[in-house]
């Protein structure tokens, strides 16, 4: 009875923060279909900010969450102005404002760093009232705070969103952004709402744990089950309330009565299950024209490509030339490292293109399946199987648990998002905890350098040449699958689904080859990458590496192989260039990826498409100059006869 | 370059300042810096890389390595015309094939002599390849057993290795506080899993069992389902490895849950952040204790009132650590009067108990493997400060 | 024996029956009816004939194979296209492109015909001056003429149309009806779903109508206007039929 009185509050008290992060995410989803990995830095100012207050001057505890929820709503509202309607006006894909969150997110928390140092704090003393007791239970009056602000706040927001003009005017927009345009709502408004509203309430959050935790950097972690919560709830205002409570229950649950070690792993899977349950996709979704549908990919890359395309032969030669080239024109092998280190990373985003830009998938575990191919490889050059072998294992390891958890494709959008984050969290908790196998949270050192027979590649010049090798055959072999039956069967999936499927397209046939050819390149890149760090372990393949490789697709470009390896080449190598910057690296690293966002509807690749596109554009007009020219004669000749 | 990158890090220090502009902060040290790497002629130059996290979830390491090693670098620039010693510092974010990435750069472009780092275990022993190839000085605070059981000559452990740290800790428990049924709690990244299997072995070899031995992972905040487990098991004592803001967390909760268990701490608690984030809940805990802020020695006085003064914040072990390894480095110039980093090796594997390097964690000097011998003190948290309360 | 021949088909969306029992044959290259007043259940009948929807109840064969239940992809490929009510087309494709995909049941056929017969199929309706522009850029009619193109590339036994007028001029309608004469013409069998009566009582050969669900008449053009049923579901309905013909012509 002690036990379970204590277990409902614990639960109800970190249950109310999830519900208010997932009702935020919610929120923006539904304005703008918008995934904000930014949600979680919200928390993590709502915390900082909160502590700033508190320090700076005595207020009561309910004065600072109203100021900080406050600040945050600027904070939103200027997320807005400066990012999100630029990218919105532009009629960009919804991946680039996704990727232009990852930059707010990036750049926040190193500024948090700069700003706040590195160091935990705690909250100054927020006691309204000392701990309580009941039924001879002692409550923390930290976790009975939390509930009642955060009951409070969902009640406040019930409120709105039922009985004010604003918010039945968003609600309106949530459901049928274009009738709601036709009544006259104004959606730049509702957007600029959204994120005000949400973004307080993540500020709300972390102000609310502020007491009830540390004050860290790394708060904004919780911002990913709140992303779990809301799907939870079906994405919808509600449910994302109860599924945040819902959630709180389940974890308070299992981390009482299970193994700490194998949690994660029943609380993701469990996600998975409900998903799959409840939100599998059930008629193929169509994109009528009617809809002003928003664009899958920025520009279609052949098309701005095709004047380049007859010379395509010398182009490849010149680039063959420059690989051969490059170890001697390279001085010292760090250089030549980050090379090579950018080629492992293009090996598994062109398959990440495949799965993503050409069908429209949106993955958050990609690294797992990186993580499948290292560890499978690594393992099984310490029994003593030849390398080359061991790839190929690598290969066949990753692509099988694709193929083992294609079912997870059945989600659709969002759902999907969210069930391939919850894959890569139960791999990386798995190589944790599997530790007979994988040797656990020590990793796997001293890996030997890969070998050919008599042939050792000890050296980064050597390596160059492999990762060359082993790049082009992929690149080559994607490029031929894509421009095929199969790559277009891909690329009308993504544009509309129902109308492919119509055509006779297996969708989930396809779409499982596509996800399985990705993840198999990504097993590639794994077995290339253990012995080419020497080390392996399970931090290396976490949700950052992930949303890199998100981050390099769309960067890149959109439904582009070339666009992929752009990317790999740009988030490798910035970073690497200002790494003696420390923290400020991360806050340009966060602010070329959203300038690049905001000004390149799609992608990096833009800069060089632009010109090609505008050079087509100029050819077209001379051509139909000419053509009018001569229709006009002719028809001076008509009039003549 | 360097001058900008070196002046950063102090903006990202300390809680009483960090209201403070920080570009007028980064722009004060970067003048300072300035002036005192002005060199005069004829003198040695030493280029000292540093590799640690200064963003993420652990940049607090990072930022105390760079913190502790700057300060060394600008005291001797005062004291010492002769030597002039260049701080590089790389983030690696905790990343380990960015600590690969940045050694080679630090080897390469900046023909680093030596390189403090990296910040956490797996990375630093990622970077002992390239720092034994390139012979290469490579000074860690990783706590890993495997740093330093490669065979390479060129890496130094100045830290107490979770080997060293939990047997002190386990002797004391057993020995003097008469402890029996003691609990593990530890998180299950490498650092928690290193000292957490330590600590096991380290009572084992008495002939105790831990009561409990559970993880948690990084970024749990609610250790209820852990803490219970204590509580049923009937521990005397817990000890909770891996990170000092969630070990705080886990003593608050504790006191929360009415455990009234002694709570045992690993070098990372021994420092202020693990007393202001538990505050009166770690009240009578004994940790592990490598180094001393309070102490009377001149030498840790002089540290910790030019630390104070320069980040407003005591220095903790990481910050002495690095602080003594670069002072060793420039010891071992200014007695070989030479700067390559076999020179530097050469001297340092030379330092013995006799002969030690005398700074500011003692007189250190190294076994075979690398590993400084430390012998290790307890402290007990008495009225929110640390007493020294001996082995 | 019919091409298809659907019996008590049924299909329910929570306590909605939208479709009710309706069984439907349709002749090997005729060209079929299919009316009713909005929300008689039309478009969700063609969407459970092409697999979109999975009927509750009842069978659909196609040339003797049982089909109902089968995935939509597996039924285009059986020989089953179709156009959609709200244009749906691959917007960042080229207009040759989305042709070319509507050849996908074809199998690895050679890459060259497939585009050959692409190009036909854009040329039979007229568009094929537009095949390298994006298919996004087409004009409105352009792009409803795109659609059936895409379904005509495969030679489909049975093209469903559903509502190929809405949203058409009087012209463009004009054209659309000798376009669908052509497909006839060609031996493909059409399930033409219409409001504009028109264009419905000059092409089909026979007409079903639907009402709530259920087919309430089955019969040629003419059976169909005297039909009292047929007159009565439209009855209530029928000024806005009309108002809403107008607006179309």
């Amino acid at each position: 009875m002690h036990d379970a009185i204590q277990v409902v509050v614990d639960a109800a008290a970190i249950g109310c923060v999830y519900s208010l992060i997932a009702i935020g995410f919610t929120m923006m989803l539904r304005a703008s279909d918008l995934i904000n990995f930014a949600q979680g830095e919200m928390v993590m100012l709502g915390a900082y900010i909160g502590f700033t207050i508190a320090t700076l001057a005595p207020l009561p505890y309910p004065a600072i969450f109203l100021l900080t929820a406050a600040a945050l709503f600027g904070v939103g509202l200027v997320m807005d102005r400066t990012i999100v309607r630029p990218i919105l006006k532009r009629g960009s894909p919804v991946l680039n404002l996704i990727i232009a969150t990852v930059g707010i997110s990036v750049a926040l928390r190193a500024i948090a760093i700069i700003l706040w140092g590195g160091y935990p704090l705690r909250m100054p003393n927020a006691r309204l009232f000392g701990p309580v007791h009941v039924a001879g239970v002692t409550l923390a009056s930290e976790s009975l705070l939390v509930i009642f602000f955060g009951v409070a706040t969902m009640a406040a927001l019930q409120w709105f969103f039922q009985r004010t003009i604003s918010g039945i005017a968003w609600r309106a927009v949530a459901m049928d952004a274009e009738t709601a345009r036709l009544m006259g709502v104004s959606t730049d408004r509702t957007t600029a709402l959204t994120f005000g509203i949400a973004s307080a309430l993540g500020g709300a959050a972390g102000v609310l744990l502020a007491p009830l935790y540390n004050i860290s950097v790394g708060l904004g972690g919780i911002a990913i089950k709140s992303f779990a919560a809301s799907a939870i709830g079906g994405f919808t205002l509600g449910g994302s309330m109860l599924g945040g409570i819902a959630l709180g229950l389940l974890e308070t649950l299992t981390t009482r009565y299970l193994s700490s070690a194998y949690k994660d792993v029943v609380s993701y899977g469990l996600l998975i299950v409900i998903l799959l349950l409840f939100y599998r996709a059930k008629a193929p979704a169509g994109r009528s024209a009617a809809q002003r549908a928003t664009r899958a990919v920025g520009m279609r890359a052949g098309i701005a490509f095709a004047p380049l395309s007859r010379y395509r032969n010398i182009l490849f030669a010149l680039a063959l030339g420059a690989f051969v080239a490059v170890p001697h024109l390279v001085s010292g092998t760090y250089t030549l490292r980050i090379i090579n280190e950018a080629l492992i990373m293009a090996i598994a985003a062109i398959g990440l293109q495949v799965i993503i830009g050409y069908t429209g998938q949106l993955s958050l575990g990609h690294a797992a399946f990186m993580a499948i191919g290292a560890y499978t490889s690594v393992l099984l050059v310490r029994v003593g199987v030849p390398w080359p072998v061991t790839v190929l294992a690598a290969v066949l390891a990753s692509a099988a648990l694709s193929r083992i958890v294609a079912p997870i494709l059945r989600l659709s959008g969002h759902y999907l998002a969210i069930g391939t984050l919850a894959l890569g969290q139960i791999v990386v908790m798995l190589l944790i905890n599997l530790s007979w196998i994988t040797n656990g949270a020590y990793g796997i050192s001293n890996i030997p350098a890969p070998r050919f027979g008599g042939l050792v590649i000890d050296t980064q010049a050597r390596y160059f040449y492999l990762l060359v090798i082993v790049f082009i055959a992929l690149y080559i072999a994607l490029s031929r699958l894509l421009s095929s039956r199969f790559g277009r069967a891909l690329v009308a999936l993504r544009e509309n689904e129902l109308a492919a499927v119509c055509a006779g397209v297996d969708s989930l046939g396809y779409r499982t080859k596509a996800f399985v050819i990705g993840c198999a390149c990504a097993g590639v890149a794994g077995a290339v990458y253990g012995p080419f760090v020497s080390l392996i372990n399970p931090d290396a393949f976490t949700l950052d590496l992930s949303i890199s490789f998100l981050i390099m697709v769309v960067l890149g470009g959109l439904g582009s192989l070339p666009g992929a390896v752009l990317g790999a080449i740009i988030v490798t190598l910035v970073p690497e260039y200002f790494r003696a910057l420390g923290a400020w690296r991360l806050v340009l690293y966060g602010g070329a990826i959203i300038s690049f966002m905001v000004l390149l509807p799609g992608g990096v690749l833009d800069l060089i498409r632009l010109p090609a596109f505008a050079f087509r554009s100029w050819r077209r007009l001379v051509a139909s100059r000419n053509a009018s020219a001569q229709s006009a004669v002719r028809d001076r000749a008509d009039v003549g006869s | 370059m360097e001058l900008v990158a070196t002046g950063i890090v102090p903006m990202l220090e300390g809680e009483s300042n960090h209201m403070q502009s920080a570009a007028i902060v980064s722009a004060a040290v970067a003048i300072v810096l300035a002036a005192t790497t002005t060199t005069s002629l004829g003198a040695q130059s030493v280029t000292v890389g540093v590799v640690g996290p200064l963003t993420g979830d652990f940049a607090v390491v990072g930022i105390s390595q760079v913190n502790g090693a700057k300060l060394k670098v600008a005291q001797l620039a005062k004291t010492d015309l002769g030597v002039n010693i260049h701080l590089v510092p790389e983030d690696d974010a905790s990343k380990c094939d960015q600590s690969v990435n940045a050694t080679t750069k630090l080897v390469e472009q900046e023909r680093a002599d030596a390189i403090l780092g990296a910040g956490n275990s797996p990375c630093a022993l990622a970077m002992v390849p390239i720092t034994a190839r390139d012979e290469v000085p490579q000074f860690t605070v990783g706590i890993g057993a495997a740093i330093t059981q490669q065979g390479s000559k060129y890496v130094f452990r100045v830290a107490p290795s979770a080997a060293v740290q939990t047997q002190a800790l386990a002797n004391f428990a057993v020995g003097k506080l008469h402890l029996k049924k003691i609990a593990i709690l530890y998180t299950n990244d490498e650092y928690g899993k290193s000292a957490g299997e330590a600590m096991r072995a380290a009572l084992k070899a008495k002939g105790l069992e831990p009561s409990v031995f559970e993880a948690w992972t990084i970024g749990d905040k609610d250790f209820s389902g852990q803490l219970s487990k204590v509580k049923s098991s009937g521990a005397d004592a817990l000890f909770a490895t891996g990170s000092v803001a969630d070990a705080a967390l886990i003593a608050r909760q504790a006191r929360q849950m009415g455990l009234t268990v002694r709570l045992l701490g690993d070098t990372g608690t021994a420092n202020d952040t693990y007393i202001k984030l538990g505050g009166s809940a770690v009240e009578g805990a004994v940790v592990a204790f490598p180094f001393d802020p309070r102490s009377n020695e001149p030498a840790v006085r002089d540290f910790v009132r030019t630390y104070q003064a320069t980040y407003g914040r005591l220095p903790n072990s990481w910050d002495a650590e690095m602080y003594d390894a670069v002072g060793m480095i420039h010891a071992a110039v200014k007695h070989t009067g030479k700067t390559d980093g076999k020179s530097i090796r050469d001297y340092i594997a030379s330092l013995r108990r006799s002969s030690g390097y005398r700074g500011v964690m003692g007189d250190i000097y190294f076994d075979a493997n690398g590993d400084a011998q430390f012998a290790l003190n307890m402290a007990r948290i008495k009225n929110g400060q640390f007493v020294d309360i001996g082995r | 024996m019919p091409l298809l021949e659907a019996c008590r088909l049924t299909k329910r969306f929570g306590g909605l029956v939208a479709v009710n029992e309706v069984s439907l044959e349709i002749a090997r290259g005729e060209i079929r009816g299919l009316i009713g007043p909005n929300g008689s259940g039309k478009s969700t009948l063609i969407n459970t004939l092409s697999g979109v929807y999975r009927s509750d109840a009842g069978s659909i064969v196609l040339s003797s194979a049982e089909i109902s239940g089968w995935p939509a992809h597996r039924i285009a490929s059986a020989g089953i296209a179709r156009t959609f009510q709200e244009i749906q087309l691959f917007a960042d494709m080229t207009v040759l492109e989305n042709a070319i995909v509507g050849g996908h049941r074809l199998g690895r056929a050679e890459e060259k015909q497939i585009r050959a017969r692409a190009q036909a199929a854009l040329a039979f309706v007229g568009i094929e001056r537009w095949q390298d522009e994006l298919a996004r850029n087409l004009p409105y009619g352009h792009q409803r003429l795109l659609e059936i193109a895409r379904a005509l590339v495969a030679e489909p036994e049975l093209l469903l149309l559903d509502e190929p007028a809405a949203g058409l001029n009087a012209a463009e309608t004009e054209a659309l009806m000798e376009l669908i004469m052509r497909i006839h013409a060609q031996t493909t069998a059409v399930l033409l779903v219409e409001h504009n009566m028109r264009l419905v009582m000059n092409v089909c050969h026979i007409i079903a109508v639907l009402d709530y669900g259920r087919k309430i008449a089955d019969g040629s053009p003419q059976e169909i206007q005297h039909d009292p049923a047929v007159i009565e579901a439209y009855l209530g309905t029928k000024s806005v039929e009309r108002s809403a013909g107008a607006e179309r012509h």
